[in-house]
């Protein structure tokens, strides 16, 4: 009878170790699993933070730091390079002001071939003039044949013609018009290179507030655009004076 | 009722996967701001306007770096729920998206209507919050009861 109760009560210890073990693993496995669950959780979070910072420091182009009163190496500038007047200029081949100031600024370059030295910065009004980009790049690809100026000059001259016709078209034609190498032109013309130095300009000109074209500033000061070449001419003089 | 709990975890698991994208844009676009460059969006074009703008700063903060905190707050609360089930976690995850869907909505307001210009990435974190806030709401019976 003793033995029997003996047996039951270790029967029932046994059950209990049992349930306990039972118990304990299922603890276990849930402490795995929980770990498991938030390592991968953490682990993919840092990993995307390392993917992102990859991946932004190797995607976009590195643009160099402009701004208006500095000029710098990858600018391009006519005139005097000792000038003591620098007048800068950002503006978009498609815009129509931009079209009457430039024969403005040219006769102030040919009045002033000493003391005025002129900086072109593109600042392509993409949303409304849906070819200034590519004209800016057409420019820049010129530019690689060291013929920026005369690319300038064309589409300022012709400006109502490219803007209503075929203007890629008639970019390569511009080209072959100034000599270029036009299989070279039609290469520089989409480049990642022409491209960014493009869009290099544009940014400095959206760090320096601007949201109109022309923009002018004369010896890094913004001016308020001059109504006539008289008015450009006096501010120009009263420049001169003041240097 | 299987295909019911298929439902709910499908839920549960879209939110983690819309925080976890809006996590993904708000950090390319805080990389971007500490490495000194500014986002190229192909697609819209508006980034470095946006980028730019004086609304991208909160203070010295910039915004998408407290974009980052949101989303990465969000997902580690999500994740608290899927791992305990405890509502608590789902009430203060439902919080937060409120709070971030009218911040989203802000910024979408001042892209469209103020700045003039459309950040691409800025839009996945935008909606990515929005849709985060609808998805809570399917969920807020279980947060509040009836």
């Amino acid at each position: 009878m003793s033995d029997q109760k003996q047996t039951k009560k270790e029967r029932y210890e046994l059950k209990k170790q049992q349930k306990q073990e039972i118990v304990q693993k299922t603890q276990k496995k849930r402490k795995i699993k929980r770990f498991l669950f938030w390592g991968f959780a953490v682990s993919v979070v840092v990993l995307s933070l390392w993917g992102i910072g990859y991946w932004a420091s190797n995607t976009s182009p590195k643009y160099e730091n402009k701004t208006a009163d500095e000029i710098t190496q990858s600018d391009w500038v006519k005139g005097n390079p000792q000038a003591t007047v620098t007048l800068l200029e950002y503006s978009d081949f498609q815009c129509p002001a931009c079209g009457v100031y430039f024969p403005i600024v040219k006769q102030l370059l040919e009045d002033h071939p000493d003391d005025v030295r002129f900086v072109y910065r593109h600042f392509p009004l993409r949303s409304i003039h849906a070819k200034a980009q590519l004209a800016g790049q057409a420019s820049e690809a010129a530019g690689l044949q060291d013929k920026f100026w005369e690319m300038h000059d064309i589409l300022f001259e012709r400006q109502s013609v490219w803007v209503n016709g075929d203007h890629e078209e008639l970019f390569v034609s511009y080209a072959q018009e100034l000599g270029l190498n036009v299989e070279q032109f039609k290469n520089d013309l989409e480049s990642p290179d022409t491209k960014n130095k493009v869009d290099g300009d544009y940014l400095s000109a959206v760090g320096a507030k601007l949201n109109s074209t022309p923009s002018f500033f004369v010896n890094g000061r913004k001016i308020t655009n001059p109504r006539t070449y008289e008015e450009f001419k006096i501010l120009i003089n009263e420049a001169l004076k003041g240097a | 009722m299987k295909r019911l709990r298929v439902h709910k975890n499908l839920i549960l698991w879209l939110l983690v996967g819309f925080s976890f994208i809006g996590f993904l844009s708000a950090g390319y676009l805080t990389a971007k701001y500490y490495l000194g460059e500014i986002p190229s969006c192909s697609f819209l074009g508006g980034c470095d306007v946006v980028a730019k703008s004086k609304y991208s700063q909160v203070g010295p903060i910039p915004l998408a770096l407290v974009g980052v905190g949101y989303f990465l707050a969000l997902l580690f609360l999500l994740l608290a729920y899927v791992d305990t089930k405890k509502v608590l976690f789902l009430k203060l995850s439902f919080v937060l998206s409120a709070g971030g869907f009218f911040v989203a909505l802000m910024l979408l307001w001042l892209q469209f209507f103020v700045i003039g210009a459309i950040c691409f990435y800025c839009l996945i974190s935008d909606f990515s919050s929005i849709i985060v806030f609808f998805f809570l709401l399917t969920k807020y019976k279980k947060i509040y009861g009836n």
